[in-house]
């Protein structure tokens, strides 16, 4: 039935060749619409896993409630508040850091931890000052757990433990800060002390919440100028995998009084414009799928309309219903399966020129990221998931049809005829 | 070659309920070339449908070579009627997208049988002086053509029996003659039993045997003694 349903389709030509149009650009949307999207999502979560700790161990913040005091001065029941208590208690470092390490070096998952204390701070140059993140690690272990080195953008990242005071911060705050690389700035504690320390290197990761407000230097220096000597904040973790993060976490944060994130819960609200997103593309993508298949089943049950007395006399000579339905299905199937090739070249064409498109990044503020071209997803399942859904639905589409040629009664039409 | 037997066949249409054949029954034998004749609307067409399984009786049995044809599985029919049985209809139903050697291999295809019978479909088209239209669309042929096309494509695997309803009726003479020329032949050379619907009484006369339906019953039953032309 191939050579007919060939034929067929040949012979109406220009339909077949709208239909073959509609089905192409709609695979090409889809892979357009889904790498542009895919991109974008790709490279924030890759950041947000690489450029971070796949589990991070943490201090708890902890909030004073009524609940807080419940039971233990008087029995619950007794107790009227007139003003219920309120507070937080904060936690500033880690309960016992030598526990955790002990238990990560264990940990067959855990490829490297970091330990890290992170402190707010105040940057400050003659002119200027900026609130931000002053993080002291240990650059040998902090390059094993993220990326952060690969973002360097002036100096080397291990220069911060060649000295003390010495620091490595974000481009864009430096440029705030109307200071150069070699230039001393100071850093305002939280209890208000001031202690110069000297910049060494920039690191830009388009992230602009690092790249406007961290500062990495070394842990002794962080320890020593916030007045914290010896004390750990954070631990950073990297895991062998990195879709087992959640598990570790929940497994790792057990009975202890430290909070342990997956990258994941961390970046919930994140995750959670990524997920609303991605309705958006399903939805986008059952239009395109339902617009494809309704082109199909449209021609094909055109086509079958026309070609009654062509049915009847196969079916006189002998063919089948099978045969019948054959023959429509394999136009639905070679439609499909053109179109969506077709459709994955001018997909792919149509995420290259977009990829090509630069944005101009230099001073725009908005949005977490700045790249210097658009972002666009390669990904391979992208194009299997075009060709299959694409060519599945055609199959779908013209089965309808295909079926009700199968079902005309041949008499019926000859007789019709005659 | 077949041999032909129907028995008590009935064929009633419900709504408004019609009696279009009221027990037929008569036998053909192989290599018969018999004429269905009869006023329009006596029940030729229906009584033809019937004797080439296309349709169904409501009650009776059509026996083709000791087999009830009611009785076969839809694929064995199928191929029965692939491989057995040509029909011709009163419109020739070309497949309009195919050229007319593509038309004929048609059914050799159901088979996959389609190169080894090519010479033979050629010859057959020769022997139709169709050989200018071997590469040519339905479109582009007369309906005279055409018609000797279809009786080609009916031909091609070499059937036991021949159907045709009113082959001629959408003819004029010169034509109609031809096809029934091309009829006697194949009846006459390959042995194939032809059954032929008509209501000309001329080319009728040409049939080794008439059957008369009025009102869906047989009033006559004419062989000739000798096959003569
Ligand atoms: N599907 C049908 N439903 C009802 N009546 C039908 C149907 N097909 C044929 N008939 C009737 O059966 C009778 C015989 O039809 P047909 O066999 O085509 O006659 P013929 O071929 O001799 O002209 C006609 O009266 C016709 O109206
Ligand atoms: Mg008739």
């Amino acid at each position: 039935m191939w050579f007919l349903a060939l034929k067929q389709l040949r012979s109406r030509l220009s339909q077949t060749v709208l239909t073959f149009i509609g089905i192409t650009l709609g695979a090409a949307a889809y892979i357009t619409f889904a790498g542009m999207m895919g991109g974008y999502q790709q490279y924030m979560i890759d950041k947000l896993i690489n450029n971070d700790a796949h589990v991070r161990i943490s201090p708890r913040d902890e909030f004073i409630t009524k609940e807080t005091f419940a039971g233990i001065f008087f029995p619950e029941s007794d107790i009227k508040w007139i003003n219920p208590p309120s507070g937080r208690i904060e936690y500033t470092h880690l309960s016992s850091v030598p526990t955790w390490f002990k238990k990560l070096d264990r940990d067959p998952r855990v490829v490297a931890y970091s330990p890290q204390i992170i402190r707010d701070v105040i940057y400050t140059s003659k002119k200027f000052s900026i609130p931000g993140r002053f993080i002291g690690m240990d650059p040998n272990r902090e390059t094993r757990v993220t990326t952060i080195a690969r973002y360097v953008t002036a100096g080397n990242f291990s220069d911060v433990s060649k000295g003390i005071s010495l620091i490595i911060v974000g481009d864009e705050l430096m440029k705030k800060l109307g200071a150069r690389v070699n230039d001393t700035i100071d850093i305002v504690t939280a209890t208000g002390t001031a202690a110069p320390v000297k910049i060494v290197g920039t690191i830009r990761t388009g992230m602009r919440m690092i790249d406007e407000r961290y500062g990495y230097s070394s842990l002794a220096s962080v320890q020593s100028i916030t007045g914290s000597s010896g004390e750990i904040t954070d631990i950073a973790i990297r895991l062998k995998d990195v879709n087992m993060a959640r598990a570790v976490a929940t497994e790792l944060a057990g009975d202890s009084t430290d909070r342990v994130e997956s990258w994941d819960q961390a970046n919930e609200s994140i995750l959670f414009v990524f997920r609303t997103q991605n309705i958006v593309r399903n939805s986008t993508t059952l239009t395109i799928i339902l617009v494809v298949a309704f082109g199909i089943y449209n021609v094909l049950n055109m086509s079958v309309n026309h070609r009654k007395k062509e049915i009847a006399i196969l079916r006189s000579m002998g063919y089948g219903q099978q045969d019948i339905i054959l023959l429509f299905l394999y136009q639905g199937l070679i439609l499909g399966f053109l179109g969506s090739l077709f459709g994955m070249l001018l997909g792919w064409a149509g995420c290259s020129y977009i990829e090509s498109i630069p944005i101009a990044v230099s001073g725009s503020r908005r949005g977490w990221v700045s790249a210097s071209h658009m972002l666009i997803s390669w990904d391979v399942m992208i194009y299997v998931n075009a060709f299959v859904l694409v060519t599945l639905s055609s199959v779908v589409a013209s089965f309808i049809p295909a079926r009700s040629a199968g079902r005309l009664s041949p008499l019926e039409i000859i007789r019709g005829a005659g | 070659m077949a041999d032909v037997r129907c028995a008590s066949i009935i064929k009633n249409f419900e709504n408004p309920r019609v009696e279009v054949l009221k027990s037929i029954s008569f036998d053909i034998g192989r290599g018969d070339f018999v004429a269905v004749t009869g006023k329009s609307g006596s029940g030729k067409s229906t009584l033809l449908y019937i004797l080439s399984g296309l349709d169904t009786p409501t009650a009776g049995r059509v026996i083709i070579d000791g087999k009830n044809i009611f009785d076969l599985p839809e694929a064995e029919m199928n191929h029965f009627r692939n491989t057995r049985m040509g029909f011709v209809f009163q419109f020739h139903y070309l497949l309009p997208e195919l050229t007319s050697l593509d038309n004929v291999l048609m059914p050799a295809r159901k088979l996959k049988r389609e190169k080894e019978v090519r010479e033979r479909a050629l010859e057959l088209l020769r022997r139709f002086d169709l050989e200018h239209c071997v590469g040519k669309h339905p479109a582009q042929m007369s309906g005279g053509e055409q018609q000797r096309v279809a009786v080609a494509r009916s031909l091609i695997m070499g059937p036991d029996i021949l159907f045709a309803d009113e082959p001629t009726g959408n003819l004029d003479s010169v034509n109609g003659e031809r096809i029934m020329n091309m009829l006697r032949e194949i009846n006459d050379k390959s042995g194939t039993t032809v059954i032929l619907v008509t209501h000309e009484p001329d080319y009728a006369a040409i049939a080794g045997r008439q059957i008369h339906l009025t009102d869906g019953r047989i009033d006559r039953d004419k062989k000739k003694t000798v096959k003569g032309y």
